[in-house]
């Protein structure tokens, strides 16, 4: 955790790299917006590298933004408040049990500790399993702990984009990126944890592909 | 029939359908009262008695409320009893309206107008019940003006009428198509009987525990007179009777199973018109569709292993609306040769069944048999402290081993430059045809244990893919699933 965010390249078009602060210079410029992104689209040429589709890596892909890692380990914290206080409360209601499993308060302890380390530690590993890259004519998302998922969304499969944030991610300032398809499976792929500026620009980026005919 | 800014009424016939249709209701209700007439079943005959001043004073204030009228550039609804709704739908809107006639309609001579829009599955509007003749001319109104509005506008094929093209469509009739298929009656029995269906029996034996006379009063007055030897027999034997029992269960469903059949595919006729498929179909109730060719997402073609033994094949087409949430398997054909689908098939423009299939990796057969005998170990070592001689479920570890091995065998995949093709199943039989521009995503799977072993799963979706029955390559080697993910991807990039 904690590799800077900014000057690291997040979009990679058409050969060219663009940091953030390039970036930030498009979202500030808000008026000439729509004449780039035509003229960026015009520039792109469909280069398939095949190496792309069968990595089997994370390397060359973007990391999500560090903050998500944060708003994992809120919600999950929370989860396991709630566990905590359940078994708070049973040991409670247990306390004049004449055969308990162990001392009063040994178990919310034990649950409060296993809790606490997933808590910090699955966010960690989330973020550091997701991966994705917006190419010339497609999305790559490569995912998971230990169900590892490979996913190749061709940008003129998309129906449409959604970009939401909950109060958490708002707090943050990170957001979800949520890809609908009209395939079965697919038809709402979610690449959580963008910073938002950068969800809205990827919005923005794949939003110009959506057509008519995605079927 | 002018479109005007008269209000029309239902058929007045609707009240009598609906008065039919309420009454099996009235004598569930009452059927204590009917089973036994000294019964004082109080609760149900005030039941029975609320239902009626109810029901029958809303069937006829439906009617008489029910308004609606065709005007020259909308269809209007009022309808309602106690909520009062009124629907417009403008006609350059209706993407489609269906004429049903079950067969109470079909003895009245009446029909259920629904008419749909590109925005909801549903019906947006639905006029139950008017004349056959009114429901014509209502589509046919409807039909006419949607040509003025058009002739001004651009020609847009998808805003048309015809997407689903209509039941009991004397124009249908009219044109010529190349006739697809027809099924014989013959063949329609025949798919029956392949179709083994315990379900209504469980149905039916449960409504006849409702039923008077008692069944087993039945059975022992057909079993009267020279027969009563067989009677006492069976009595006595308890092994004979269960023996009995299940075969007459078995013969039933088996029956069932080929009246249902008769009743769906009667007299099936697929052709092709133009770029859409027509299908009619039934007996009790008619129906008539479409199948724009282009809304076809990929080819199903399902068996189990008895239809194979005996070479019969029933092909699926699925389809994609309008609406994306509004999927569907349509029935291309419910019972044929492979002769005959691979003939459809290649009409439809769909790859062949692919001669050769890619076998997956043998380890399949190991994680297959692993992972279910865990599932049952843990499962009969709970059921252990409650039946302690549980631990004779570990038998059925030899039966996972062979189910494994055919669900190995019956597992393949094949790619040509157009299609690609997925075959899966051991009892229901699928094989998926699925044309590389329909593809939708493209991924790859592995999970912890499939990495260690090095294998991954394939997947390519499309859209209105079932989520039960996948078409999913599962445990290839990590590299082939790679090497396919990227040619396939650069298949549907050059299409």
């Amino acid at each position: 955790m904690g590799r800077p965010l900014r000057g690291r390249p997040i979009l990679i078009l058409s050969g060219e790299y663009r940091t953030i602060s390039m970036l930030e210079d498009d979202v500030s410029d808000q008026e000439s917006e729509g004449q780039h992104d035509a003229s960026l689209t015009a520039a792109r040429v469909p280069d398939l590298n095949r190496s792309d589709f069968q990595r089997a890596s994370f390397e060359g892909l973007q990391d999500l933004a560090p903050a998500i890692v944060k708003v994992w380990r809120i919600k999950s914290g929370l989860f396991s408040a709630v566990l905590v206080i359940i078994a708070v409360v049973l040991d409670i209601l247990n306390l004049f049990d004449s055969d308990k499993l162990a001392p009063f308060g040994v178990i919310p302890l034990v649950v409060l500790a296993i809790a606490l380390f997933f808590a910090l530690w699955i966010p960690r590993l989330r973020y550091k399993y997701w991966g994705y890259d917006l190419r010339a004519q497609e999305l790559l998302l490569v995912r998971g702990i230990l169900n590892r998922v490979h996913t190749i969304i061709p940008l003129r499969r998309i129906q449409h984009l959604d970009v939401s944030q909950d109060i958490f991610e708002r707090e943050f300032e990170v957001g979800k990126l949520i890809i609908h398809t009209a395939g079965t499976r697919s038809s709402d792929v979610i690449l959580p944890g963008l910073s938002i500026d950068v969800a809205e620009k990827l919005r923005d980026e794949m939003k110009e592909f959506i057509t008519d005919e995605a079927l | 029939m002018k479109p005007s800014d008269s209000a029309r009424r239902l058929h007045p016939l609707t009240i009598v359908q609906r008065l039919i249709v309420s009454t099996p209701a009235l004598i569930f209700i009452l059927l204590p009262i009917i089973r036994n007439p000294d019964s004082a079943a109080l609760f149900n005959l005030l039941f029975g008695a609320a239902y009626v001043m109810v029901v029958l004073p809303w069937i006829i204030l439906y009617y008489v409320r029910f308004r609606y009228w065709v005007t020259p550039t909308e269809l209007i609804i009022h309808s309602g009893v106690v909520t009062r709704r009124r629907r417009n739908i403008p006609v350059e809107r209706i993407q489609n309206i269906e004429i049903e006639q079950a067969p109470l309609q079909r003895i009245l001579g009446t029909a259920k107008v629904a008419v749909y829009t590109a925005g909801s599955a549903s019906a947006e509007g639905v006029l139950e019940y008017v004349s056959l003749k009114e429901a014509r001319e209502i589509r046919e109104v409807v039909r006419e003006m949607q040509q003025e509005l058009k002739s001004g506008t651009v020609k847009d094929e998808t805003n048309s009428l015809s997407e689903q093209e209509v039941l009991l469509d004397p124009e249908v009739k009219a044109h010529a198509g190349v006739e697809l298929l027809r099924l014989s009656t013959k063949r329609v029995l025949l798919a029956g009987a392949f179709k083994f269906s315990l379900l209504y029996i469980a149905a039916f034996f449960s409504l006849l525990q409702y039923i008077e006379p008692d069944p087993t009063v039945f059975f022992a007055w057909l079993l009267r007179g020279p027969l009563q030897p067989w009677r006492t027999t069976i009595e006595a034997s308890p092994w004979l009777a269960g023996f009995l029992g299940v075969f007459l269960a078995a013969f039933l469903g088996w029956l069932s199973g080929i009246l249902i059949s008769l009743n769906r595919y009667h007299r099936f006729r697929i052709e092709l018109i133009g770029d859409k498929l027509h299908r009619a179909h039934g007996l009790m109730t008619l129906s008539e569709g479409t199948i724009p060719l282009r809304r076809i997402q990929s080819f199903i073609i399902r068996s189990n292993p008895l239809m194979q033994y005996f070479g019969w094949y029933r092909l699926e087409l699925q389809t994609m609306g309008i609406n994306l949430k509004e999927s569907g398997f349509q029935v291309a054909i419910p019972f044929g040769r492979m002769t005959e689908i691979q003939h459809v098939l290649s009409v439809l423009g769909s790859g062949d069944m692919p001669p050769v299939w890619n076998p997956v990796s043998v380890l399949t057969i190991r994680r297959f048999t692993v992972r279910l005998s865990v599932v049952l170990i843990l499962f009969l070592s709970i059921l252990r402290i409650w039946i302690p001689p549980a631990y004779w479920g570990l038998l059925l570890i030899p039966i996972i081993f062979l189910f494994a091995l055919a669900r190995y065998r019956n597992m393949g995949y094949a790619h040509d430059s157009s299609t690609f093709s997925v075959r899966t199943g051991v009892f229901r039989k699928y094989v998926w045809l699925i044309p590389v521009e329909k593809m939708q995503t493209f991924s790859r799977r592995a999970s912890l244990f499939q990495r260690r072993l090095g294998l991954s799963t394939l997947y390519l979706d499309t859209a209105g893919a079932s989520p039960v029955s996948l078409a999913e390559v599962v445990d290839i080697p990590s590299s082939e699933a790679q090497e396919l993910l990227a040619s396939s991807y650069e298949r549907f990039v050059s299409s």
